[in-house]
């Protein structure tokens, strides 16, 4: 089984989790325009860590691959021959004994806030 | 207000998302194995609006006011890439200076990346036609 998980705006907030059959969403009404300081922008916190049994050399590999792909990206916008960009990013998963921390901010792989 | 959404491992997936009235709703997919795989994160930065055209009244909208805000838009997009590339580079230098300290622990290291919302006048229907700003997915 699989599973995602989503988020974009359209005025408000709209998030989405999918896993197998089951399927949660909601909508935050805060006004999309007014998330990340009046940014506009949703903050993503991604943290690569050697518990994911993963060496400093497979993650600094990870990162050239972040780099590398936000690049290609950023260059597309400037030259002008793109206006939509994708790019994919790996986050080793960390195989814990326990589920992961109470608080967010202290050690999930992946952390979006708005 | 502002509210969240989590993913981390532990064997299973475990995900958990804290809506603006602080309640929080968790859930743990039992099936995926973690173990040696990855999150995969997909980011989509648009400069153009989805459907907002479409939806706003012909005549009410004026060549330059796009190109204004299509100027705008790029500008900020711009700056988070080059947020993503810089923070990107300096998790790596941060890890090659863990490794040569000889007292260096756990090793890990974080990036806070700007994703600026795109401009839709519907709801997110995701891929192919208007994907989500961020996607996190786990086989």
């Amino acid at each position: 089984m699989a599973g995602d998980g989503n988020y974009g705006g359209n005025g408000s907030i709209h998030w989405q989790n999918k896993s197998g059959a089951a399927t949660s969403k909601g909508k935050d009404a805060t006004a999309v325009t007014s998330i990340g300081g009046n940014t506009g922008n949703f903050q993503l916190t991604l943290r690569y860590s050697t518990l994911s049994n993963k060496s400093v050399p497979d993650i600094v590999a990870l990162l050239q691959d972040l780099i590398d792909a936000a690049t290609t990206a950023r260059d597309n916008f400037n030259n002008g021959t793109s206006t939509d960009e994708q790019f994919l990013i790996q986050v080793p998963a960390i195989p814990r004994p326990t589920p992961p921390p109470a608080s967010p901010t202290a050690g999930w792989e992946i952390h979006v806030n708005w | 207000m502002a509210g969240d959404g989590n993913y981390g491992g532990n064997g299973s997936v475990d995900m958990e998302t804290t809506l603006p009235d602080g309640q929080v709703l968790s859930g743990r997919d039992e099936t995926a194995t973690t173990a040696g795989n990855s999150f995969l994160v997909t980011l989509s930065y648009c400069i153009s609006p989805v459907g907002v055209e479409d939806a706003r009244p012909a005549g009410a909208i004026t060549g330059s006011e796009l190109r204004e805000a299509k100027r705008a838009r790029a500008m900020q997009i711009q700056s988070a890439l080059e947020s993503v590339i810089n923070q990107a580079i300096k998790a790596k230098n941060d890890l090659d200076a863990a490794v040569a300290d000889p007292d260096g622990g756990l090793l890990f290291v974080t990036l806070k990346l700007p994703v600026p919302m795109v401009t839709r006048a519907d709801n997110p229907t995701g891929l192919p036609r208007d994907p989500w700003e961020i996607n996190v997915h786990w086989d």
